[in-house]
């Protein structure tokens, strides 16, 4: 990285994209892209990003895999489920931001630096050469 | 009940006062706001199941109890009066539980709209940006909520049929988001209750409440200049909405979104995803004019 700074790459926001920016902790053995705590999804034996978990997790999905634990507000529809505990925020919503994308061609804004991770995706983002991208970083390699 | 009990141990006097009044109104993170509002929801799962078992073994016992009374009468008219006492404490006790958890009560669509999207609104949220948000979970059948009554009228068996209209607006909720976007997020549920009487051949009164709910979603995105001009044709493949309304004004393009979902009954949950739907539509009625970091 030009800045030398350690950031996560997973990306904040359901409508709009922008990085999450807080200090790395460790690397994702999916992706390989580094991640902060908050991102990183409850697992065991591996350390996985919370944007790796949610692919998983539409992959293997067909109807199967009901939520597990907190009681579920909506009724058959295509809400998410209410979060009972904190902890499960992120990663459910993570969850829930790649099954709305993917189920409605929902396309993000996009705010953040850019990464090849969500090259695969549709996202709206202004072309233009003068863009005045703050510390212009983020873009070479990752 | 015993795990009620220890849900309303568990409550602060913050979310006591919430059960009192069954209001809230208050602006702070969106993230904050789960604090409170995910253990009355708790609690008002736990009491909805509770009520609804003390419903059956009412019924339990009134059956029962009928029954070996009459059986009873025919043996020893005394057995019956002491049956009688037997059946009515377990009775008077049911009906004195549920009156309390009755009280306890929370609207299910308020609570179950507003929960689900919390994790979602945090997301987007400016960092600095609190949730304004007001509730209403008293329900929307109650007086306070009448609007009007229709003049009685007949239809089909029925000779008579008097309307009741109530409107509740139990969901309005404010926040910016990082890119700088202003979203209002507002719900009523429309009830109309319709009390219907009848007259069987033998000539007996029949009498049928049935209520209707209508229930309005709006969403409106102010989306600033700086950062978005409207377009013409939304992208993606978006779920409709009902109605949808772009305006053009100093600074910013200003999408109002709607959607009325009809059911019967009152008051019972509505998916957020209806909400979701709408946010997603705004964001689709414009795209990004410069390219910039958040
Ligand atoms: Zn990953
Ligand atoms: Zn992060």
């Amino acid at each position: 990285m030009t800045t030398g700074l350690d950031r996560c790459a997973c990306k904040r926001g359901f409508f709009t994209l922008r990085d999450c920016d807080r200090p790395a902790t460790t690397a994702c053995d999916l992706c390989s892209r580094r991640v902060c705590d908050e991102h990183l999804a409850p697992r065991v034996q591996a350390r996985v990003c919370v944007e790796c978990a949610a692919r998983q997790a539409e992959e293997a999905t067909t109807p199967s895999e009901p939520p597990t634990g907190a009681p579920v507000v909506h009724r058959g529809g295509h809400g998410p489920e209410a979060v009972v505990d904190p902890e499960q925020a992120t990663v459910r919503t993570a969850r829930y931001r790649r099954r709305y994308y993917d189920d409605h061609g929902y396309e993000p804004m996009w705010w953040a630096s850019h990464d090849s991770y969500w090259a695969g995706d549709g996202y709206r983002w202004h072309d233009d050469d003068d863009f005045d991208d703050d510390d212009g970083g983020g873009f070479g390699d990752s | 009940m015993t795990s009620v009990r220890e849900s309303l141990r568990m409550l602060s006097s913050e979310h006591r006062d919430v059960l009192r009044t069954k209001l809230v109104d208050d602006r702070r993170p969106a993230a904050e706001w789960h604090a409170l509002l995910a253990p009355l929801h708790d609690l008002d799962v736990r009491a909805d199941a509770a009520r609804s078992r003390a419903g059956k073994q009412l019924l339990w016992l009134y059956v029962a109890g009928i029954a070996l009374i009459l059986a009873s009468l025919f043996v020893a008219p005394i057995a019956a009066l002491a049956l009688l006492v037997l059946f009515a404490i377990p009775i008077v006790a049911l009906h004195l539980q549920r009156g309390r958890l009755k009280r306890l009560d929370l609207a299910d669509a308020a609570l179950g709209l507003a929960l689900p999207l919390l994790p979602l609104l945090a997301e987007d949220a400016a960092d600095d940006a609190p949730l304004e948000l007001a509730l209403d979970l008293r329900g929307p059948t109650v007086d306070a909520k009448r609007t009007g009554e229709g003049e009685p009228y007949a239809r089909g068996a029925y000779h008579r049929i008097v309307d009741t209209f109530f409107a509740d607006p139990f969901l309005h909720a404010r926040i910016r988001f990082a890119d700088g976007a202003h979203v209002r997020l507002a719900v009523v549920e429309h009830v109309r209750r319709s009390r219907k009487v009848k007259r069987n051949p033998r000539g007996k009164t029949k009498i049928k409440v049935k209520s209707k709910r209508r229930i309005q979603l709006d969403v409106s995105v102010a989306f600033p200049a700086r950062n978005y001009v409207a377009v013409a044709a939304p992208t993606g493949a978006l779920p409709p909405t009902d109605r949808e309304r772009v305006t053009v004004r100093d600074g910013a393009t200003v999408v109002a979104e709607r959607r009325v979902v009809k059911s019967a009954g009152a008051g019972g949950a509505i998916d957020s995803g209806h909400l979701v739907d709408l946010l997603a539509r705004a964001y689709g009625r414009v795209e990004p004019v410069r390219r910039k970091k958040l």
